[in-house]
């Protein structure tokens, strides 16, 4: 559980700087900012899930 | 309509000292240009970030640990001094030098440490944009 939150304490963190960087408009900024934090959560997620199948 | 400048366009002073300011103090190159809300946002994230690598047991990197890391501690020093003043007063101050490998999260904050850096970096280059007027 500590793992996972960690992850979704450093994606708030990034998707913050790259929403604000990456887009000029605030409404725009907040979209693109949110998209990121859900990428990030969404794909670590599905890599440890298939990590977890893999016997290694 | 304020006008966006060519990338052609050689960059001014001015942009100089906001990539400065910006690289010293994270948030500052905003700040100074009068972008204050933005400026406050960049600067409480890279400190917020740099803080909870600190807490999760990180440490930084650079010529200091070069013997024990090797190259590495190169690249994983350029990321480190992306937050500035933070990073080189840390070194000074001995704070978040010692590597804490027996706790289960120090990889985690060496990397919250450098990532820090790398979007002050990242917030380095938009405030210098901003100053040379190529967006917004």
């Amino acid at each position: 559980m500590r793992h996972f939150l960690v992850m979704v304490v450093f994606a708030a963190f990034v998707s913050v700087i790259f929403g604000i960087v990456g887009r000029e408009k605030p409404f725009e900024r907040f979209v693109y900012g949110t998209k990121i934090f859900a990428e990030f959560v969404g794909i670590g997620l599905a890599l440890a899930w298939v990590l977890y199948w893999l016997p290694i | 309509m304020e006008e966006i400048k060519s990338s052609a366009e050689k960059p001014g002073a001015v942009a100089w000292l906001a990539g400065g300011l910006a690289w010293a103090v994270p948030g500052a190159g905003h700040f100074y240009q009068g972008y204050a809300a933005r400026g406050l946002l960049i600067g409480g994230t890279v400190f917020a970030m740099y803080f909870v690598g600190w807490l999760l047991g990180g440490h930084l990197y650079g010529l200091h640990n070069a013997a024990d890391t090797g190259f590495l501690a190169y690249v994983f020093g350029f990321c480190d001094l992306g937050t500035g003043l933070l990073y080189l007063s840390s070194l000074l101050a001995n704070i978040a030098v010692t590597d804490h490998s027996q706790l289960g999260t120090s990889e985690y904050g060496d990397r919250f440490l450098m990532v820090a850096g790398l979007l002050n970096y990242l917030s380095m280059l938009d405030a210098f944009d901003i100053a040379a007027g190529r967006k917004k």
